[in-house]
């Protein structure tokens, strides 16, 4: 009776979850929640961005892709992030940083971030997706006032410097 | 005086002369003489340790250290040891004379005792005394002296630990395993006229409460107690009612129910939560504990504290939703078919009188309650089941395709009754003989839909409605081998191919019966009629195929018919192109499948030189002509079924490789593990690479041989 099995829609195999056992309700939920938002991003599929868990053990830590947005200094290249999420996401943000060099504004030379929605203006009603774009949006529209690469400011409004600092920084991949 | 005592503590007077002159020193003052009198006490205390001392030793010496010991029975020497006790008692603690000081005073004695217990403690051994008292019948007068003594304040001290081991070791020889019947009274019988006899005399007349009657038979309903513990898990697994109400009535402090829990708990670790158990018996195992402790515990409580320690074991597993699902479906091959028996019990509105009684029978919660407990009402075991299943969703989904199973009839490996040859899709064949007659299978799947709709309300059993529907709408219009459904909300039948009855190449007898159908429908419904699609995979076709050397009679789905009728009658080579443009299979990869499973069936052969397909008229007898169909066609159902998995999983494989750079393949292959699905991913590492190669055929990956990984192209 295999071509009965093979055609009846229910599944016989019975593997686990995905990572392994969870240790508590709070590990279960955030692991829940972020492989609905993985599910979700893949699907959804963004154009410019994309993030993907580092390890199969292991959801709370991220690799994401951000490319610049055209009409921008960065059209053209490519970024890479980590994003780590603590327990209590989604009701703490993700810890998110640029791990490839990078020239802005608004992010140090540590590839840490100054935006709003990763600290004080997190809401649980943000997600993974709407982080990237913020983050792809804030490569054109940084912050002047609050920045933390303070020469990246300065020449903000002088295209030709601004584009010999960053190419000095960032290789472009074109 | 003082001298006198001196001489008196260290033996060089005789102790009658010295009680002389202390008791005419006594007598003689009218007033108290309290400095007087506890120098005497100190005194005789220190003569009565010394001279205890030392005939004790002498008496260990004799009889306990020497050889002696081995020529006289351990009774016979503690006798001895008594008797020196009693005239140790008689002649140095309490000489006849002390009366008179004793009497009146009885704090003297007091003080007196206690060194000489610790002597006693310090010279022998104790146990071997208590257990000769036990054991031998002593007079009243003794027992006067034991506790004159002292001794029966370690006589208590060692019964306490002496009887809990008797009791035990009885209650453990006796009633092991007996617990399918009651054994508490027989106990408490043994306890009255055996236990007590023999222990009786020295505990049961003393004063101190701690060692009544009722402690002793406490002592012994612990015993039993915790040899049932012991039991429990059998007793729950056997689902032995006197076993637990016996347990229940004796389980009576908390430390016991802890015990209770704990014993039982890692019982289940050891036998059943483990890999080896498969989903329906741990279910079963889990509804004989919630049995068992809620006759144990009708609190609830212990439950709890059991349920929090099983229940995540079941949630981990990936296929207790269909196991339940199929239980409440009350399909006939599920273990836990009997769901689908149990009545919905329904609160029944409370009568005043019903609530006076409660309010009367009101126990406050056990000790060991936790604070935040919520005491359930009501809870049956579906209940208990349902509330396992953190996505109702998943139930609901896994019932659907039980309706459909339940519907649509599966592959049956002989080869079904020739009039009822196959029909298509939306038509299926029913066989008459193994379902009963449509009718009574409508009524039936009415009849589960509304039970289940009882125990799981309507929100989420839409689309089984629907199912049911169209069923009893099929049945009642159209002929028993035809089923027109509602395609978006039966399970697997969005995805799968449809054709029209024009666009295929049926048979003629079957076009017709095709367009028969859609004529009824459309006329039945002729204001919303749209048209019918034929979903030929779905269904069934008997055929017989003649060669020149051999007769093949099969049953096989309609759309692996249609293909091999293509090459009726062609005795050429055909090209596979050809094929394509003749059968209006619009999808390559579903035409190539089913000639690939004409090929495994040694129908066809295929031409990989020229990509041609030729039937196989004869055929070399050792090559074994008799292929298992079964392992075909489920090849070609892997493959097809494959295919489109992979397809899903690209857009994660693509996420992955953009994030990740470079990744051999099994690192994809474990990372496809994320995708949420229905059918966790199974697709072996050969199959996900041999995808993965295509792709880099196709351009559309890039494979480093050296290092073995897989990268986007830039």
């Amino acid at each position: 009776m295999a071509a009965t099995a093979s055609t009846s829609p229910i599944s016989n195999g019975a593997p686990g979850a995905p990572f392994g056992v969870a240790t508590s309700a709070s590990r279960q939920s955030v692991t829940r929640r972020l492989q609905s938002e993985l599910m979700q991003l893949m699907m959804s599929a963004p154009s410019g961005v994309s993030a993907f868990p580092v390890s199969d053990d292991n959801l709370l830590a991220w690799a994401g892709t951000i490319e610049g947005p055209d009409d921008t200094y960065y059209a053209g290249m490519k970024f890479k992030i980590s994003l780590e999420f603590p327990q209590e996401y989604p009701y703490k943000p993700p810890h998110v940083k640029f791990t490839s060099p990078m020239y802005h504004p608004n992010i140090d030379m540590g590839g840490n971030i100054c935006l709003d929605i990763l600290q004080n203006t997190w809401s649980a009603a943000l997600n993974v997706q709407t982080v990237l774009l913020s983050l792809q949006s804030l490569l054109g529209e940084p912050n002047n006032k609050s920045p933390l690469n303070g020469e990246a400011a300065s020449l903000w409004d002088f295209p030709e410097k601004y584009r010999v600092r960053l190419d000095q920084r960032c290789k472009r991949e074109d | 005086m003082a001298e006198k005592l001196f001489n008196y503590v260290h033996g060089l007077e005789e102790p009658d002369d010295a009680i002389t002159l202390l008791l005419s020193q006594l007598s003689c003052s009218q007033t108290r003489n309290d400095d007087l009198e506890q120098s005497f006490i100190d005194a005789h205390t220190i003569y009565i340790r010394q001279r205890c001392v030392q005939l004790f030793t002498e008496f260990n010496k004799e009889y306990l250290e020497s050889t002696n010991r081995h020529n006289q029975s351990t009774e016979a020497i503690v006798m001895k040891l008594l008797d020196l006790i009693f005239s140790c008692w008689n002649t140095i603690v309490y000489p006849p004379r002390m009366d008179v000081i004793f009497e009146k005073k009885p704090y003297i004695l007091e003080a007196c005792q206690i060194p000489f217990a610790a002597v006693v403690r310090a010279c022998t051994d104790t146990d071997a005394i208590v257990q000769t008292l036990a054991r031998n019948s002593i007079s009243t007068s003794l027992q006067s002296n034991i506790r004159k003594c002292g001794l029966d304040v370690e006589t208590n001290a060692i019964l306490s630990i002496q009887i809990p081991i008797v009791a035990e070791n009885y209650i453990n020889q006796n009633f092991r395993n007996h617990y399918d019947s009651s054994d508490l009274q027989n106990i408490k019988a043994w306890v009255r006229n055996e236990l007590e006899r023999d222990l009786g005399i020295i505990l049961f007349n003393h004063k101190d409460a701690s060692l009544s009657t009722s402690r002793v038979m406490d002592i012994a309903t612990q015993a039993l107690c915790k040899l049932r513990i012991k039991e429990l898990y059998d007793i729950i697994e056997s689902e032995n009612r006197v076993g637990l109400e016996e347990l229940r009535e004796t389980m009576n402090v908390p430390e016991l129910r802890n015990l209770a829990v704990q014993t039982f708990l890692a019982e289940c670790d050891q036998n059943l939560l483990s890999g080896a158990a498969d989903t329906p018996e741990l279910l079963h195992s889990y509804l004989r504990a919630v049995k068992g402790f809620s006759i144990l515990d009708p609190t609830g409580v212990l439950l709890e504290r059991v349920g929090k320690h099983i229940r995540p074991n079941l949630q981990e597993r990936g296929d207790l939703s269909q196991e339940i699902a199929a239980g409440l479906f009350g399909l006939k091959s599920s273990p836990l078919e009997f769901l689908s028996k149990i009545d919905q019990t329904k609160v029944a509105p409370q009568k005043a009188e019903a609530i006076n009684k409660a309010f009367d029978n009101w126990v406050p919660d056990p000790l060991d309650t936790p604070a935040d407990f919520v005491r359930k009402q009501n809870q049956d075991i579906v209940f208990t089941l349902l509330s396992l299943i953190e996505k109702k969703d998943q139930l609901m989904k896994n019932l659907a395709y039980l309706f459909k199973d339940a519907v649509i009839p599966k592959f049956n490996k002989d080869p079904l009754p020739s009039e009822s040859t196959a029909t298509e899709s939306m038509s299926l064949d029913m066989p008459q003989d193994s379902h009963g007659s449509s009718d009574d299978t409508g009524l039936h799947l009415q009849a589960t839909y509304s039970r289940l709709t009882d125990r799981l309300g309507e929100t989420g059993m839409e689309s089984i409605r629907v199912m049911v529907d169209d069923y009893i709408r099929s049945t009642k219009l159209l002929s028993s081998d035809s089923l027109v459904v509602s395609r978006a909300y039966w399970p697997s039948f969005s995805s799968a191919k449809s054709y029209t009855s024009d666009c295929l190449r049926w048979p003629d007898d079957f076009k017709q019966k095709l367009k028969d159908v859609e004529m009824k429908f459309q006329s039945e419904y002729s204001e919303t009629y749209i048209g019918l699609e034929w979903m030929p995979e779905f269904s069934y076709t008997s055929l017989s195929l003649h060669f020149e050397d051999r007769d093949l009679h099969l049953t096989v789905t309609t759309d692996q018919a249609i293909a091999i009728s293509l090459f009726d009658e062609n005795k050429s080579e055909i090209k596979f192109e050809d094929i394509l443009s003749n059968s209006c299979f619009e999808d390559e990869q579903v035409l190539r499948n089913l000639l690939l499973f004409w090929v495994h069936m040694k129908v066809l052969l295929y031409n990989e030189s020229d990509d041609s397909y030729s039937v196989l008229e004869t055929i070399e007898e050792d090559n074994g002509n008799h292929q298992s169909i079964d392992v075909d066609s489920e090849y070609q159902n892997n493959q097809n079924k494959n295919h489109e998995k992979l397809q899903v999983y690209w857009s994660f494989i693509v996420g992955m490789l953009t994030n990740l750079d470079r990744l051999p393949v099994e690192k994809i292959h474990s990372f496809l593990s994320f995708v949420p699905s229905d059918d966790p991913f199974v697709q072996s590492k050969q199959e996900l690479e041999n995808y993965l190669m295509a792709m880099v055929d196709e351009g559309k990956l890039l494979y480093d041989k050296q290092t073995m990984h897989f990268s986007l192209p830039k």
